[in-house]
């Protein structure tokens, strides 16, 4: 792999906790002195946290085809119905 | 077939299997959540807008290997409902009273994202759609290395690592290039 991508996947092992108590104080040595790579560790958090927004976002939009589909289903007429006149 | 296999590895649902759990929470929770926002004098989107967030953070909190549900799922998701409707609208003087096990309900703290990261996710939507999906398959649903190489079309597990990483790289990109007009953001 190229040497970013090996950087990447060192950075990611740090954050996860992974890497080893050696490992660890060597990264965090770097960290020190390069304002570069804390850059980069900074914004990779970022896009884990990211990833995890659009994965939610994801599974809110099943959620709301789910209703879309029910709300269509004859078989759930009443169910709707009741929802519907609640707010009537 | 696919979705049974991925189950079986991950032990996080598959589409379907989630599809049928929301199917099944609309019918039994959703009534009750909409008399709670009726009475909170919100309306229809309002109660369906949080009950999808509320389905959201029980699945979330349901794939915690450390959750525990001491009450029905009904219940637990009456309650999540609560919380997100006191956050949303605290300036509402009306008081949403919470029984024990409603009150120790928490909702993650990351839940309601900053504007900064809304911006960039709408761009990304857009710019970065198959590394964010790549990336949100392998952290958030579990699937495996071996699987996703199969789903996204790469030839062995290799490809797939290296690609994810490309991913990370690809994206940390673009917020570094956005970030320069949210100076704030780099803590």
């Amino acid at each position: 792999m190229r040497t970013s991508l090996n950087e990447i996947a060192l950075t990611e092992k740090y954050l996860q906790g992974q890497l080893s108590p050696e490992e660890r104080l060597v990264f965090e040595a770097r960290l020190l002195t390069s304002p570069l790579l804390r850059c980069n560790v900074s914004v990779q958090q970022k896009v884990y946290t990211l990833t995890k927004l659009y994965h939610r976002r994801k599974i809110k939009q099943q959620a709301l085809n789910v209703q879309h589909k029910l709300f269509h289903e004859s078989q759930h007429a009443e169910w709707k119905e009741e929802i519907v006149k609640l707010f009537k | 077939m696919e979705t049974v296999m991925l189950n079986e590895i991950t032990q996080t649902l598959s589409d379907a299997e989630r599809d049928k759990l929301f199917e099944e929470l609309y019918i039994t929770a959703f009534p009750v959540v909409a008399r709670f926002v009726r009475k909170m004098n919100g309306s229809l989107d309002d109660a369906s807008d949080l009950f999808q967030d509320a389905l959201v953070i029980y699945y979330e909190k349901s794939n915690d290997a450390d959750f525990t549900l001491y009450t029905s799922p009904e219940a637990y998701i009456l309650g999540i409902t609560k919380h997100l409707w006191m956050r949303k609208y605290t300036h509402d003087h009306k008081k949403v009273s919470l029984d024990m096990i409603e009150a120790s309900i928490t909702i993650p703290n990351d839940y309601t994202p900053e504007v900064d990261s809304l911006q960039l996710l709408k761009l990304l939507a857009t710019t970065g759609e198959k590394c964010m999906e790549l990336l949100q398959a392998f952290y958030y649903e579990k699937i495996s290395m071996k699987l996703l190489a199969g789903k996204f079309g790469f030839g062995t597990e290799r490809s797939a690592t290296v690609q994810k990483y490309k991913c990370i790289e690809k994206i940390r990109n673009t917020i570094k290039e956005k970030s320069i007009s949210y100076e704030d953001f780099i803590e």
